[in-house]
């Protein structure tokens, strides 16, 4: 599958910070790519380095056909971009707005405008200075969405919006996704789960980790054994084990790695006598507390 | 250039309420601009000289409003312009933004130039250089300024704050510049070459915000040519630059023989208590040989004072301004001298050397000029009318001239006058003669002044006693107006010795 955005070695340093730090990062054309991660992780930087509204310190990023430092002028009218902090020219009115950008986009479609308008229950002769965070939003995401774009990066579009408008922009988004790739950054793992296809774990600077949902949620195991005898000594633990617990009789660890042929095979290599062994799949959140709790033990 | 009509319209839209403010106090100020075309004495109440002032002022301001609000309606700083990611074209946006300045400011106040030239009863489309002129001196000192200070901020108090700074920079360097000898004259050339700088800085930053966006390198460019400019107005030779622009090497009509420092013997010696830090020297200086039809403007001057022993004294050049004619030879300089070295040598006699840099003037063709009754043409820029002097029973000819303040050189013999002389004897009818400026090479106005204001006074005709005074000008009456034009510059010293500094503490009339 081709990349619609594709980051090599990306490094942003605010003089003594270094917000980025060598970051590589593929969004594979047609996918909801979800880029999470915790507050000061970089994830704005890292978008605005993609939009071309922040220069890069080394490293560079193609952007659908364009090298990102090149985005400009008609590149635009392919790209959609949203964010939580955007400055919307507040004294136009919802109608007004919509009819100025309009005219900036030769594939703007009437017909999906006047729909997302409609759907969002958009209040036309409002001011966008007296629209709620929410109403600005869906604002917004309507003029990015009304001239069909290639590709839409949103940066945490839902930060701090109640949760009956959340649930109408992702439902916009998913009806949008079939004709386009979605970069969506967010600190908040549980709206990302439900729409997500792929995901990004970005920390300090770095990816942890990018993959399709689906392989996240099935290599990553919450496992629980039951042994015969408390185990005095065990042999050597693979890489992939995470937090793991020895207590008693009773052993509890994360496998990254979950293979449901290997892994028990390994659990009985490590600690012979098992008695019972349950593997429970984890929610995107646990795993992610797993992963952020391990890098700060430095262990990836 | 759909986007620049889209932005233009959507700006206007925007704008509208500042747009017609500009305007109103655009035609506010054309309606109270005859006030100031009247010489003395003006009947106008102050009420109405303080209304056009703040009219002014307001005008500028509303200008100043408009343009740093036009274009930072699509900031060039900060991250967060949802413009930014628009399939704006950078070159359209610029063009949008320079459309409406040139809509809003440039096309009113070409039209209200037009306007009070055609009132006065000047053809407009005669003077088309001085009005583009204009333009591009309003463009040049107030517009690109203040689009350039307005795409490196984000908010017209962040301008503000800039503007400060540079206003308080300015002073700092004036205070600084003008504590260096020679600046006050010899100011031409580092002038230029900081204008020079500030231009391209001006240019380059408007192409570095709107085609890369760079804030920071903005800032440092402007903060590098702030530096810059600094070092050229202190490092600046002045002197040497005075002596090269007024070179030694003389065409003129004044010889150093014919240029004298007068004696003040006449005076008495004020050895007054020296409590400054400078001490005032009047230096009265005679002129002879100036040939007729010249006139020499005294652009600078230089004092060095000889003490005994090797002590001795410069003032570097400082500006003049003294006119000088054949019938008008005479004139005082005034310099500061060191207080220190003055204490030093007041009681002893000392030499004195006067170095001079001036620019002679020669009269064109003279022109006969018969006064009507009401307006009349006196050059091709000026229209007068005769009207009532400054002080009782003097008539002068009031005049308007378009775009430029006119050079001129005025004669009129007043043994040809129309008005009635009681008597043909009174001993103050030699030949009058006025000078308007001697050079305007500076026209336009920054186009917000197209008619200037200028009087030809010949004065009047006064008894023996005098106490009696009749006007000389009046209709019929014949005058002479003719052009000067820069002839040559150069620099002519003079001595005087043996003399006591004391004697030229007094200002001698």
């Amino acid at each position: 599958m081709a990349n619609a955005i594709a980051i090599e070695d990306l490094t942003k340093r605010y003089r003594d910070v270094t917000a980025l730090n060598g970051l590589n990062m593929a969004v594979p054309e047609g996918s909801i790519f979800g880029l999470v991660g915790p507050n000061g992780a970089g994830k704005t930087t890292a978008i605005k380095i993609v939009m071309n509204i922040l220069h890069a310190t080394s490293g560079r990023a193609q952007v659908l056909d364009w090298d990102s430092r090149d985005l400009a002028g008609s590149a635009f009218c392919s790209i959609g971009y949203v964010s939580e902090n955007q400055k919307l020219p507040e004294w136009m009115r919802v109608t007004h707005f919509l009819a100025y950008v309009r005219n900036f986009y030769p594939t703007w479609d009437r017909e999906l405008e006047n729909d997302l308008v409609k759907k969002f229950d958009l209040p036309a002769k409002r001011k966008l200075k007296m629209l709620s965070r929410g109403m600005r939003m869906k604002v917004a995401l309507a003029s990015s969405l009304a001239y069909r774009p290639r590709l839409i990066v949103m940066d945490e579009p839902f930060s701090g919006l109640d949760p009956l408008v959340r649930d109408e922009l992702i439902e916009c988004i998913q009806l949008r996704a079939r004709e386009t790739t979605v970069l969506i950054s967010s600190h908040d793992l549980a709206e990302i789960e439900t729409f997500a296809t792929h995901i990004g774990y970005l920390e300090a600077g770095h990816l942890r980790f990018s993959e399709e949902l689906g392989s996240l949620a099935s290599r990553f195991r919450q496992i629980e054994l039951a042994l015969g005898a408390s185990p005095l000594q065990h042999g050597t633990v693979p890489e992939s084990w995470m937090h793991l617990d020895v207590s008693n009789s009773t052993v509890r660890f994360i496998e990254s790695r979950y293979d449901q042929e290997r892994t028990p095979s390994e659990v009985l290599q490590v600690f012979g006598d098992v008695r019972n062994a349950t593997y429970t799949a984890m929610p995107l959140r646990s795993i992610f507390l797993a992963i952020a709790k391990d890098a700060r033990e430095n262990k990836v | 250039m759909n986007q620049v009509l889209h932005i233009f319209r959507k700006d206007v839209r925007r704008h509208w309420l500042e747009i017609i403010v500009s305007l109103l106090l655009l035609f506010g100020f054309a309606w109270k601009m005859p006030m100031i075309w009247r010489q003395e004495p003006n009947y106008e109440a102050p009420v109405w000289r303080w209304l056009f002032a703040l009219l002014g002022i307001s005008l500028c301001f509303s200008w100043w409003f408009l343009i740093v609000r036009v274009i930072q309606g699509e900031s060039l700083v900060g991250d967060r312009q949802f413009w930014l990611t628009r399939p704006y074209q950078r070159r359209w946006l610029m063009a949008a933004k320079a459309l409406f300045i040139i809509s809003f400011v440039n096309v009113p106040v070409l039209i209200f130039d037009v306007a009070l030239l055609a009132s006065v009863g000047f053809r407009p489309w005669h003077y088309l250089p001085g009005l583009l002129q204009g333009q591009f001196l309003l463009t040049a000192f107030l517009i690109v300024p203040i689009a350039t200070f307005s795409v490196i901020t984000e908010s017209p108090v962040q301008f503000l704050l800039i503007l400060f700074g540079i206003v308080a920079y300015i002073s700092g360097l004036t205070w600084v510049v003008g504590e260096i000898p020679s600046s006050s004259a010899g100011g031409d050339i580092p002038g230029a070459v900081v204008l020079t700088i500030a231009a391209a800085t001006c240019l380059a930053l408007l192409v570095l915000q709107y085609f890369r966006r760079d804030t920071l390198v903005s800032r440092w460019t402007l903060l590098g040519s702030v530096c810059l400019s600094a070092i050229v107005v202190t490092a600046a030779p002045y002197g040497l630059l005075v002596e090269h622009a007024y070179p030694n090497l003389r065409a003129g009509s004044l010889v150093s023989a014919g240029v004298k420092i007068e004696r003040n013997s006449s005076a008495s010696p004020h050895d007054r208590t020296v409590t400054d830090k400078t001490v005032n020297l009047y230096v009265p200086i005679d002129t002879s040989g100036l040939v007729q039809g010249s006139l020499v403007v005294v652009d600078a001057a230089r004092l060095t004072i000889y003490g005994p022993g090797e002590l001795a004294w410069n003032s570097g050049w400082i500006s003049s301004g003294s006119t000088l004619w054949p019938a008008a030879s005479r004139f005082t300089q005034a310099f500061d001298v060191s207080s220190k070295f003055y204490s030093s040598v007041a009681g002893s006699d000392v030499d004195m050397r006067i170095d001079l840099a001036v620019s002679e003037y020669r009269e064109g063709t003279a022109k006969q000029i018969t006064v009507a009754a009401g307006s009349f043409k006196v050059t091709d820029d000026g229209i007068c009318t005769a009207g009532q002097g400054r002080y009782w029973a003097t008539a002068t000819l009031q005049c308007k001239s378009a775009m430029n303040e006119p050079a001129f050189a005025a004669h009129l013999d007043p043994m040809s006058t129309t008005c009635a002389l009681p008597d043909s004897t009174w001993p103050s009818l030699q030949l009058r003669r006025n000078y308007g400026n001697s050079s305007a090479d500076f026209g336009g106005g920054v186009g917000l002044f197209p008619v200037h204001p200028f009087e030809i006074n010949f004065g009047a005709a006064t008894n023996p006693k005098g106490d009696k005074a009749i006007s000389i000008v009046c209709p019929g009456t014949n005058f002479s107006i003719a052009t000067p034009a820069l002839f040559s510059r150069y620099r002519i010293e003079t001595e005087i010795q043996a003399i006591r500094l004391g004697s030229y503490r007094t200002y001698d009339y």
